[in-house]
């Protein structure tokens, strides 16, 4: 019923979900014991393979949960993500995602970004306190975005990925705009009091 | 209250791998047959299981790897070998001392059943 090579490709497979470290520590071993454990069945003819190919799949795939929570425990998933540049890239652009969804919620009110930056008729005080919250994490991405960039390679140089500096620069000019409007909205209104600022 | 000093007990999974290789070393597989052997078959250990322990006591250092070798017995592929370390020894030795400090409690409170043979 069952083909040992169809098997063993399919249990090298699954052995490919272990956290990268351990399948190269004990992915070979673990293959060898497999065939070890699926001759051993063999040769006891009475016993059929289906539960046993059975066993050693979820038996398997609960060791490589267990395994990769551990890793997730460790925090080294985060950083693995966040030293890849693509993955790095990709999450830093998901920083900007709060901003964007607040400035639809208020933005569309009357005038983009303007409505985000003054509470009033037409922004809750609450968007108002959402807005600081939203705006840091523009540097956060930015940050997260560069950071494959800052780590040194072998030869002790930093390589460059355009997409990642081109992203933490948007993400910055992004910052320091809304910032500015915001910073000068404030002080002329609340500062300077000039009558009809909204 | 635990005592601080105590250290903490192994997990079977653990203990059973530290029997095995009390007494030699042995690959994956031979480790498995080993404790299967050692528990009278009512310890079926999967290779998540094993390969997830071994880790975990190569970290502790309460195992080594030894070189990668055939099995005479076996095939030609090479295999990796793990053996006991001294702090993996005292580790058994402690887990099997408070397992012997258990059952003379057992005993003194006349908890053991009447066919238990072990004799403390």
């Amino acid at each position: 019923m069952f083909e040992q090579k169809t098997v063993r490709s399919f249990y090298k497979k699954l052995l490919a979900f272990y956290p990268r470290i351990f399948r190269e520590q004990f992915g070979e071993s673990m293959e060898q014991t497999f065939n070890d454990l699926w001759n051993e069945r063999k040769r006891q003819a009475k016993q059929g393979l289906f539960g046993f190919v059975l066993w050693m799949f979820i038996e398997t795939a609960s060791g490589i949960i267990k395994e990769q929570v551990l890793v997730m425990k460790q925090g080294n998933t985060m950083k693995n993500i966040t030293t890849n540049p693509k993955s790095a890239a990709l999450i830093g652009l998901l920083f900007i995602v709060p901003l964007i969804a607040l400035n639809k919620i208020v933005g569309d009110r009357i005038e983009p970004f303007f409505s985000l930056i003054r509470p009033g008729i037409h922004t809750s005080p609450l968007e108002y306190v959402l807005l600081p919250i939203v705006l840091f994490l523009l540097p956060v991405g930015a940050f997260i975005a560069i950071r494959p960039m800052l780590r040194k390679e072998a030869n002790e140089n930093r390589k460059f990925y355009l997409v990642n500096g081109t992203l933490a620069t948007l993400l910055l000019a992004v910052f320091i705009l809304i910032s500015f409007a915001w910073g000068s909205e404030i002080y002329r209104c609340d500062v300077l009091q000039i009558p009809n600022c909204d | 209250m635990a005592n601080e000093n105590q250290k903490p007990s192994l997990t079977p999974a653990v203990f059973h791998i530290l029997l095995a290789l009390s007494s030699g070393e042995l690959h994956g597989y031979g480790i498995m047959k080993q404790v299967n052997a050692d528990s009278q078959g009512k310890v079926k250990m999967g290779a998540g299981t094993l390969y997830g322990s071994l880790k975990r006591m190569l970290d502790a250092g309460l195992v080594k790897e030894s070189d990668k070798r055939i099995d005479s017995e076996m095939d030609d592929e090479r295999r990796n070998y793990y053996q006991i370390t001294a702090v993996g020894a005292k580790a058994l030795a402690d887990e099997l001392e408070r397992y012997n400090s258990i059952v003379a409690l057992a005993q003194e409170l006349k908890l053991l059943p009447k066919n238990f043979a072990y004799d403390v």
